[in-house]
């Protein structure tokens, strides 16, 4: 039995309830999407496919992600991750986390490529199970 | 859903956050069904959203 659902990025609206985190609190929360998923066409910019044991996710550079480098967190862009960084993945089934390791970055560049960004109540949401920042 | 033509290098803003839609299969969201209840073992990891959150 699922509580959650996947719900592909581009078929998401406003008011849906997602999973989100709180990095203070260190506990995950629901949130709510608060803003349209605009769709835009990326050309020419430095991307990233971050690859984890059992997920993977494909970014621009300027998208910012919560990482933990030697025990401390930090947030900055996806650029700056590198392999044996440890992210936030969640088990959607038993609602816990897991820092799980970077293990290969492939890096590219956009081509008229589709990019979307949802936009969440509080700034964070898990994107193929990986925690994100808004 | 909206559509931007962006040129990205020249456009983006750093408080934009975007996540590419890449070619080897989706990326997705985990949202609520609804009409489910979430059993009480596994709500008590998880803070749910309640409309008297309001939006600031």
């Amino acid at each position: 039995m699922s509580w959650y659902e996947k719900s592909g990025i581009e078929d998401s609206e406003i008011e849906d309830i997602i999973l989100s985190y709180d990095i203070d609190r260190e506990i995950i929360v629901e949130a709510r999407l608060t803003g349209e998923v605009e769709e835009l066409i990326s050309e020419n910019a430095d991307k990233f496919k971050l690859i984890l044991e059992d997920r993977k996710l494909e970014l621009t550079v300027y998208h910012i992600i919560p990482f933990w480098r030697d025990g401390k967190l930090i947030e900055d862009n996806c650029g700056t991750v590198q392999v044996g960084d440890e992210l936030l993945c969640i088990d959607p089934e038993e609602l816990t986390v897991s820092k799980e390791k970077v293990i290969e970055i492939e890096v590219g560049r956009t081509d008229n490529t589709p990019v979307r960004h949802p936009k969440s109540s509080n700034g964070y949401y898990f994107v193929n199970g990986i925690l994100l920042h808004d | 859903m909206k559509k931007i033509i962006w040129k990205s290098n020249r456009m983006f803003k750093m408080t934009w956050s975007v996540v590419v839609s890449g070619l080897e299969g989706e990326n997705f969201l985990l949202k609520r069904k609804k009409g489910v209840k979430i059993p009480t073992m596994k709500a008590k990891n998880v803070v749910q959203w309640s409309k008297s959150k309001k939006k600031k």
